[in-house]
């Protein structure tokens, strides 16, 4: 809102996944690398074992040409491409943790110095010094991921910082160290799958087998200290977060099941790969790979979604409004904004008001100042195919724009603007499909329709089914024809709730279900 | 198009160190940044043209010898430039968020076009001279070139906040450039000429070093580095008058005596750049070694850049003036020392792993 809005039609949000899951995929690999790199040459020497050796050294050479370019540059790129989409939750970031990132430099500096002459040295130095070079590498590496890990951790769990400001505080926050774990955990993992893939390639069967299972025995203890290291994490967080991203949150929920079932294909392979080594298929290598991706990239979608509806927690939403209002806040603040406006309080609105003439226009700029940052309008998050499954009409879109902040599990943030923006917004997601009948224009309902389906389809972006939902406390001992009689004015119960949308059929249905439910 | 500029809202964090800190690290670092660019650029360029001349069989050896270090150069180049670009977004992140907002996509396919150049720089160093691959070395030039024309685009949309609003309504979706400004060219082609002279240095300086293993290349290399110093320096003369000239004229007046400090420093870069390019021109015709005479010419040409490095930024600041607001800032001293005493430390480490390694290779 205090900067130009980027449009993406395809979505700002999906590219950052795209650019960060990649960089993940290599920059763990850089850490836990570069210890299979020394460590492997030790016992190389130890074993008296040149072909051994020498695979360590043509691994060197990949190893250099994946992390120092690609994973460098990519580095460098998640950066440009966060300051592209969010320069406001960017800013933030560098002006309380410049110093981090300073001091990741430093150790980003000799990492990169140190890979570069532990490649060149394999042909030039004594063994002794080039062990050294390669323990500073992999100490570099390993200590950029401790001043980068507070930053990422950071943004989720702030902890202290929201109220002091102060650098430890947010840095040393409550994820901090599970979250260390997770990712060194996963670096070892990496450096064993991706020494994996290139292993299977070789074709003296020995020296193939012998790298297999030493691969192997790089991912198996690693993977399987992945989930003690996940249950400190999640112990670590907030209740509301780890509450808000089960159920009915979609990209939680739908990650949490490819994790686990990523993760499962991964371990597998590994363990074959570990019991098996000499009929151990290349193939599998490849599965292992994929699914080690799989599991990294949805934790980084878990991770980053749990974080909605903020993209610092607690401190700025995903749209770049600041949570709280305070001196300095430009007027950027939700208070702020739903005093003024949003068109009023966005300094590069092409709209300053809504007026008669500009209806659409002007819904659309308010799309863009405050949907766009985690929604397309039929991409990614695309609204158009929501709405359209939903079968939302304006008035429909009016009165859920009203209660964002309760529906699906509270992952977003609440609409902040005036009443005229907010009916903009809705009649230009109407637009969208105009097509659309309000729902008791419709034909009847199916035979099949039940309490249950009713409720799913009218009630359920906002609640859930469950006993502590203010829906099913407030309706406890309630009679059928009480709980009907409500259904007919829920917006006099509350104005944030639409009206009911369903036929007259539907409202019999839906009070005899809630009556079943809230009975005992 | 210059309409009303829109100035992002300060971020309400205050800065957590003094500004002239910030200011130090990011002209220090932009200083040595430049440098190993320039070496990359120039160093590139210098090599597809040996490639090409006939004559002596030196040519395709110092192709070979620049092509081998260009990687590793470039290593340095990006590692130097993530330090500038971060102070950068501390000082003055409300006109570099926007501007490369405006430029997206450009500004984000430099990502790309690096990944894509770099490889081609390793494509050419491992696979040696003879390989079909060496020409990829053009595709890197090509490269290299067009991500300066890009970073030329960006950092001088960031300083003329007048400009924002225009291009923006017109493409929000980034797809813009800042052709219309008539320091673009000058200042690229300022930078790029000054690329082609620091690399010709980067060549004397490998003739320096080989000086005794092998003196017959190490003087074609002392004397072919030379011309590629001093051809460039003398038409840096031409390039940066035009430059100067294409600046508005009261920001052209700041190097020409309304401001002492940029007076000053334009005189000294002048100077200097005089003096090297003479004291190399004694280096080649001297009897002996050419050492003290060459390596005093660097020097010289450090300070020029040093000089020319202050004012970018004095340029940058006196765009910025009607903008800029003292900030708020709050030093946490236990962080700023921390870094410090880090970065002492990462200065010894650094030192001594290369020592070693030249030692014992």
């Amino acid at each position: 809102m205090n900067y130009p809005v980027w449009d993406v039609a395809f979505g700002s949000g999906l590219l950052i996944a795209i650019i960060s899951i990649v960089h993940v995929f290599v920059s763990h690999f850089a850490i836990g690398g570069g210890l299979f790199l020394v460590v492997s040459e030790k016992r190389g020497y130890r074993l008296g074992d040149p072909a051994f050796l020498n695979w360590v050294a043509r691994h060197t050479r990949f190893f250099v040409l994946l992390t120092v370019v690609f994973g460098a540059v990519t580095g460098v790129g998640i950066w440009f491409t966060i300051s592209l989409v969010h320069p406001s939750a960017t800013s933030t970031l560098i002006r309380s943790y410049v110093w981090a990132w300073a001091i990741e430099w430093l150790f980003f500096f000799l990492e990169i110095t140190a890979s570069l002459l532990y490649l060149y040295g394999w042909k030039t130095l004594d063994r002794e010094t080039h062990l050294w070079i390669g323990w500073v590498y992999f100490w570099s590496a390993f200590m950029s991921m401790v001043v980068i890990n507070g930053i990422i951790t950071f943004m989720l769990t702030p902890g202290g910082w929201l109220q002091s400001g102060t650098f430890w505080d947010g840095f040393l926050n409550p994820t901090y160290l599970p979250s260390l774990g997770i990712r060194f955990a996963f670096s070892l993992v990496l450096a064993g799958v991706y020494a994996l893939v290139r292993a299977t390639r070789e074709k003296d069967r020995a020296l193939r087998a012998k790298l297999v299972a030493w691969s192997a025995r790089w991912i198996v203890p690693a993977f399987a200290a992945l989930p003690l290291f996940a249950l400190w994490y999640i112990s670590k967080l907030p209740a509301g977060v780890w509450a808000g991203a089960q159920g009915r949150t979609p990209t939680p929920s739908l990650h949490a099941t490819l994790i686990l079932a990523f993760a499962a294909i991964a371990l597998a392979g590994s363990a074959w790969a570990l019991l098996r080594p000499r009929r151990f298929p290349s193939a599998v290598s490849l599965v292992v790979f994929v699914a080690a991706f799989g599991t990294l990239g949805s934790f980084e979608f878990i991770r980053e979604s749990m974080r909605k509806p903020y993209v610092i927690y607690g401190y700025m939403y995903s749209n770049s409004v600041l949570a709280h209002a305070g001196p300095a806040d430009g007027g950027l603040s939700a208070d702020r904004v739903r005093e003024r406006g949003v068109l009023a309080s966005a300094r590069w609105s092409r709209y300053k008001e809504v007026n008669p003439g500009n209806q659409v226009e002007a819904g659309r700029e308010v799309f863009r100042l405050q949907c766009q940052s985690c929604h397309t309008i039929s991409h990614y998050r695309g609204l158009r195919e929501l709405i359209r499954d939903k079968n939302w009409d304006e008035s429909a879109i009016y009165f859920r724009l009203g209660s964002l902040d309760k529906m699906v599990n509270g992952a977003m943030p609440p609409f902040v603007g005036t009443d005229a923006e907010k009916r903009a917004l809705a009649s230009f997601l109407a637009g969208l499909n105009p097509d659309i009948r309000p729902r008791h224009d419709l034909p009847g309902p199916s035979p099949e329709m039940t309490g249950g389906k009713v409720f799913e389809k009218n009630c359920s972006d906002c609640h859930v089914e469950s006993p502590d939902d203010p829906l099913f406390s407030r309706l406890r001992r309630r009679g059928e024809s009480e709980i009907y009689d409500v259904i007919g004015r829920l917006n006099a119960v509350n104005p944030a709730m639409p009206p009911f949308g369903g036929t007259e059929r539907e409202r019999k249905v839906l009070a005899a279900w809630l009556r079943g439910k809230v009975a005992d | 198009m210059q309409t009303q500029p829109v100035i992002p809202a300060v971020d309400p964090i205050p800065l957590p160190g003094p500004v002239w800190l910030f200011w130090t690290l990011l002209v220090l670092t932009f200083f040595l940044h430049t440098v190993a660019m320039n070496c990359v650029v120039g160093g590139t360029l210098i090599s597809i043209a040996a490639r090409f001349r006939q004559g002596s069989p030196f040519y395709r050896r110092l192709a070979g010898d620049l092509a081998r270090k260009i990687p590793s150069l470039l290593a340095a180049t990006i590692t130097l430039g993530v330090a500038p670009l971060l102070f950068v977004q501390v000082l003055y992140g409300r006109f570099f968020y926007s501007s490369s907002v405006i430029l997206a996509w450009p500004w984000l396919s430099v990502i790309v076009l690096l990944i894509i150049g770099y490889y081609a720089t390793y494509l050419v160093s491992l696979k040696g001279e003879e390989s079909r691959y060496r020409y990829a070395a053009v595709v890197s030039l090509v490269i290299f070139l067009t991500i300066a024309f890009i970073y030329t685009n960006n950092f001088t949309l960031m300083l003329t906040p007048g400009k924002w609003p225009g291009k923006y309504h017109a493409n929000s979706g980034g797809l813009n450039l800042n052709l219309d400004e008539p320091m673009l060219w000058p200042r690229l082609l300022h930078t790029l000429v000054a690329a082609a002279a620091v690399a010709g240095l980067l060549v004397v300086l490998l003739g320096l070093v080989k000086w005794t293993r092998d003196e017959a290349y190490a003087r074609f290399l002392l004397e072919h580095g030379a011309y590629w110093f001093i051809v460039p320096s003398m038409l840096q003369f031409v390039v940066g008058a035009l430059f100067l000239i294409t600046l508005p004229n009261y920001k052209m007046l700041l190097y020409l005596g309304d401001d002492w400090r940029g007076t000053l420093l334009l005189a000294g870069s002048l100077v200097a750049t005089l003096a090297a390019v003479l004291l190399m021109l004694l280096g080649l015709r001297s009897r002996g070694t050419p050492h003290r005479k060459a390596i005093a010419s660097i020097a010289l040409t450090a300070f020029a850049l040093i000089c020319m490095s202050l004012m970018r930024d004095l340029l940058r600041s006196a765009y910025l003036a009607p903008y800029l607001e003292a900030p708020d800032v709050h030093t946490q001293w236990n962080v700023v020392l921390l870094f410090l005493g880090l970065f002492a430390g990462a200065l010894v480490l650094w030192g001594v792993m290369l020592r070693k390694y030249f030692s014992r290779a």
